[in-house]
């Protein structure tokens, strides 16, 4: 018997221990709305948007950093240069 | 009726209508190429009854799985682990108030926590089954 499957969605296994996200500082609105869907201000990168504006780094865990170590804020901004990735 | 579905590139001939939004970057076709063949669960969208594309999400995975980082100026800090980020999020006006943008982080958050890989596939019989994809073995856990 021949059986022809058609894969219809990929998953894989990304494992990640949060979310992260920039967002420009004077967006108010979409803040407000990260901040419902869980997202916490992480740290603020100082003129990430071509030198003019900051950014706010958000951080959401997931499930597999359950010690919350990833996403404790910062008090001091950064600069882009100093970001990780 | 909103649909989520996998981003397809005939979407960036449509688009328009969603990144005409002030603050929705648009990119060069490189950049979206790149994300779409790297990172293709991570590039979702929504689609309205009469097939429109209401909005997106685009993001990657990135960083180190080994507790910290090992060079740079952040070297022992935990601030790079391994994560899901999300590159842009947006949804044309038109759509908004109605929660697609949670839709679309829900959908990126449960991409980035996925703990095994897994295939949905129809067969010839028209049955959808998951696959699961484990190192040593492919089988069949649902039909």
């Amino acid at each position: 018997m021949i059986i022809i499957l058609t894969p219809l969605r990929v998953s894989s296994q990304y494992n990640g221990w949060f979310v992260d996200l920039f967002v420009r500082a004077s967006n108010f609105r979409a803040r407000e709305m990260y901040e419902s869907f869980g997202y916490v201000p992480f740290r603020r990168v100082l003129g990430y948007y071509s030198g003019e504006e900051d950014a706010w780094d958000y951080r959401k865990l997931l499930e597999r950093d359950k010690d919350g170590f990833s996403c404790i804020p910062l008090e001091k901004a950064i600069e882009p240069e100093e970001l990780e990735w | 009726m909103t649909s989520l579905q996998r981003f397809r590139l005939s979407d960036l001939l449509t688009f328009n209508s969603v990144n005409l939004d002030p603050l929705t970057e648009t990119y060069n076709i490189g950049f979206y190429l790149e994300y779409y063949t790297r990172w293709p669960e991570y590039f979702t969208s929504t689609v309205s009854h009469d097939n429109r594309v209401q909005g997106y999400v685009m993001g990657k995975s990135e960083g180190v799985d080994n507790g910290t980082v090992q060079s740079g100026p952040n070297k022992g800090s935990s601030y790079g682990l391994w994560h899901g980020h999300v590159t842009c999020l947006t949804v044309q006006p038109m759509y908004r108030r109605l929660g697609i943008a949670r839709q679309l982080m829900d959908s990126l958050e449960t991409v980035s926590q996925e703990t095994v890989s897994t295939v949905t596939v129809v067969s010839r019989s028209c049955k959808k089954s998951i696959v699961v994809i484990n190192p040593l073995s492919i089988y069949l856990i649902a039909q």
